[in-house]
């Protein structure tokens, strides 16, 4: 068993009726940050789901922190640190009291890290939940959890629908798990520009399926945009990886996922003047992976 | 560290290039010299609000660059190279004069051309001021 | 910081700690219904008929109602509040969730159930106009509000069903009123009520012991047929 990763999803499936998540293998190592992006319904919550124990995949096999879910979820979730915003509190408690009902649960409580992130977050400890707006839910929900510093935070949507400066209290909070290279985060979003900053690793998935999962220096780094001025009669050279073209008389460009010298080079080779070589957002390279995922599909 | 590494995630650069570059004015301005140990991955990654793999990137680069060392288990430092500070400072102005040779190049302007508009160009910024 | 040996609760203070959860929040009813018992105790120490009778009603009714309570917020507190993920995401077991709600539902009842029959005991002997006589009677139909509890208890937690536990509940009310007018009829009993003793003789310790059988093979049925569930989904 590889003690390194803090995750490991190897050949899961789970059939819903209509939604599937399908031979999803997903590797977190340990000590880093990944990212989980894909768009509305691909399937990010339940495959944290899967991990914590809630949702029990039809096939495959789940491994938290060396240990088996669902069979040693209770051992496991010692040292996990779960939020999700579809994971509603006790409506009529307080904050305050789910404080105390975590320290009164879990050893490793720091109530002193708690009350700094009550101030930091900006929430009142005597604020029922039923009272509370969703972005103070949210914050209360990962409160709840970053106060205990737990090997392995599993997030889902942690930033979603939160106002600027929420957001950027979540992620600093988030930054100081970093210091700590025991520590591991596996969060979903689809705000690609906080997961392009945290993010060791990313992870794309869609209608169910990994598409991608990488190093997030070897996206950046492989993907490109080129801007070329094509000559008359100009026929694109067939190069692997080259997910988009447009040739519109003299401003053209070339969009691969596979970029190297070879690629400028067949390009002047034909005849082309290179204007520019671009390196794509985040956001880009997702747009780019799923929209090919889901062209392949439908061939 | 007392210094804060700025990043912005606007900045069109990838913000690895951004933590390189900020390194080397540190080093340009000589407050990190040679020798000097730089802060480990996972510190600097925490301070700059960056993904640790971002910052190891970083520092390959620079060590391919010859601008930084590492030993294993003790660390990243400042190349022991008298005057890198300068060194990186002409490298830097090297890279920008030859954007600028090939831009001109590009535009077919010949090299007296060239010439003529940096003076046109400098004269006009001192009016200016 | 090494993760073994960090201190982890036992299991039975994870079950403590989660029965007082479900506790606290229904605790402003609970006082309603604590406010029901102590008046219908204070109704029948006073010395009228009419008090007496709705005292007695008072009395059926908030032991009624507190079983009835305790039954659903053990069966909804999860359900309705969608609270559930909340809870599986913490590091408890089926087990511990199970018996965290024997523990709130039996054991809160048996508190308010233990407060009314010291209270009625209490009221009795040290009221010269009631009779001692009405004791076994008492206890018998204080005792068959228990076990109205426990069924319903028992038919909720296994069915996991609102409609079922509602429709044994609905069943166990009416049978209320027909069970306690039968009592005060019944050969061996009855005729007892106006005594100014008590008599326990064998036809109330009959009764009562079948009572008692009763809710300790439902409980224990319980228990069984919850311990063999290994998880919440």
């Amino acid at each position: 068993m590889n003690n390194q990763s803090a995750v490991r999803l190897s050949g899961v499936n789970k059939n819903y009726p209509h939604f599937s998540l399908s031979d999803v293998d997903l590797d977190v190592a340990r000590g880093s940050i990944m990212g989980l992006i894909g768009p509305n319904g691909a399937g990010k919550s339940t495959a944290l789901r899967i991990m914590m124990g809630l949702v029990r995949p039809d096939s495959g096999t789940v491994n938290v922190l060396g240990r088996e879910i669902p069979s040693e979820q209770v051992a496991a979730k010692w040292r996990i640190g779960f939020a999700s915003e579809d994971m509603p509190l006790y409506q009529p408690a307080t904050l305050e009291w789910h404080m105390a009902f975590m320290q009164g649960l879990y050893a490793d409580w720091d109530s002193a890290y708690a009350d700094i992130l009550v101030q930091r977050f900006d929430l009142r400890k005597d604020q029922k939940i039923k009272g509370m707006s969703h972005g103070q839910r949210v914050k209360s929900g990962l409160l709840l959890v970053l106060a205990r510093r737990p090997q392995l935070l599993l997030l889902d949507e942690p930033t979603t629908g939160l106002d600027p400066v929420a957001r950027r209290e979540v992620l600093n909070e988030l930054m100081d798990v970093l210091a700590d290279e025991d520590r591991t985060i596996l969060f979903s979003s689809h705000n690609t520009k906080d997961v392009e900053q945290l993010s060791d690793t990313i992870t794309f998935i869609d209608r169910g399926r990994i598409i991608a999962s990488q190093d997030k220096e070897i996206f950046i780094e492989n993907w490109r945009r080129i801007r070329f001025e094509p000559p008359e009669g100009f026929k694109l050279p067939a190069l692997a990886g080259t997910t988009e073209s447009h040739l519109n008389g003299r401003l053209a460009n070339m969009v691969t996922r596979r970029f190297g010298p070879q690629v400028t080079q067949a390009l002047q080779e034909n005849g082309a003047t290179v204007h520019a070589v671009e390196r794509l957002t985040l956001e880009e390279i997702f747009v780019a992976e799923v929209m090919g995922s889901r062209e392949g599909d439908n061939t | 560290m007392n210094q804060e590494f700025l990043l912005s995630q606007s900045d069109g650069r990838p913000m690895y290039q951004q933590i390189m570059e900020q390194i080397k004015w540190r080093i340009t301005a000589m407050e990190w010299n040679p020798g000097f140990r730089l802060p480990s991955i996972r510190e600097l990654a925490v301070s700059a609000r960056v993904s640790v793999i971002t910052v190891k990137r970083a520092y390959q680069e620079l060590e391919n660059e010859g601008v930084i060392f590492t030993q294993q288990g003790k660390g990243s430092f400042v190349a022991e190279v008298d005057g890198l500070g300068i060194r990186l400072q002409e490298k830097e102005l090297e890279l920008k004069l030859a954007d600028v040779l090939e831009t001109a190049r590009s535009q077919g302007l010949d090299m007296d051309e060239l010439i003529r508009r940096l003076r046109d160009l400098a004269a006009a910024q001192k009016r200016g001021n | 910081m090494t993760n073994k040996t960090i201190n982890r609760p036992g299991f039975g203070v994870i079950a403590w700690r989660l029965a007082v959860k479900d506790f606290w929040l229904i605790r402003w009813p609970l006082v309603g219904y604590a406010a029901m018992g102590a008046l219908a105790l204070l109704f029948i120490s006073i010395n009228h008929p009419l008090t007496f009778h709705a005292g007695l009603v008072l009395m059926v009714s908030a032991l009624a109602v507190v079983g009835a309570h305790l039954v659903f917020a053990s069966m909804m507190h999860e359900r309705t509040n969608q609270t559930l993920p909340f809870l599986l995401s913490l590091p408890i077991s089926y087990l511990q969730y199970t018996w965290s709600k024997l523990l709130f539902t039996i054991g809160t009842f048996s508190l308010f159930w233990l407060a009314l029959v010291l209270g009625i005991f209490a009221v009795v002997n040290t009221r010269d106009f009631l009779l001692a006589g009405m004791l076994p009677y008492d206890m018998i139909v204080l005792t068959y509000l228990a076990l109205a509890f426990v069924l319903t208890l028992t038919v909720g937690m296994m069915t996991e069903s609102l409609a079922w536990t509602i429709v044994i509940m609905s069943i166990c009310n009416i049978g209320i009123s027909l069970f306690m007018i039968t009592m005060t009829k019944f050969p061996g009993l009855g005729e007892f009520l106006g005594e100014p003793e008590a008599v326990w003789n064998t036809t109330a310790i009959g009764i009562l012991a079948i009572e008692v059988i009763l809710i300790v093979a439902l409980v224990g049925l319980t228990i069984l047929v919850q311990s063999r569930k290994t998880d919440f989904l």
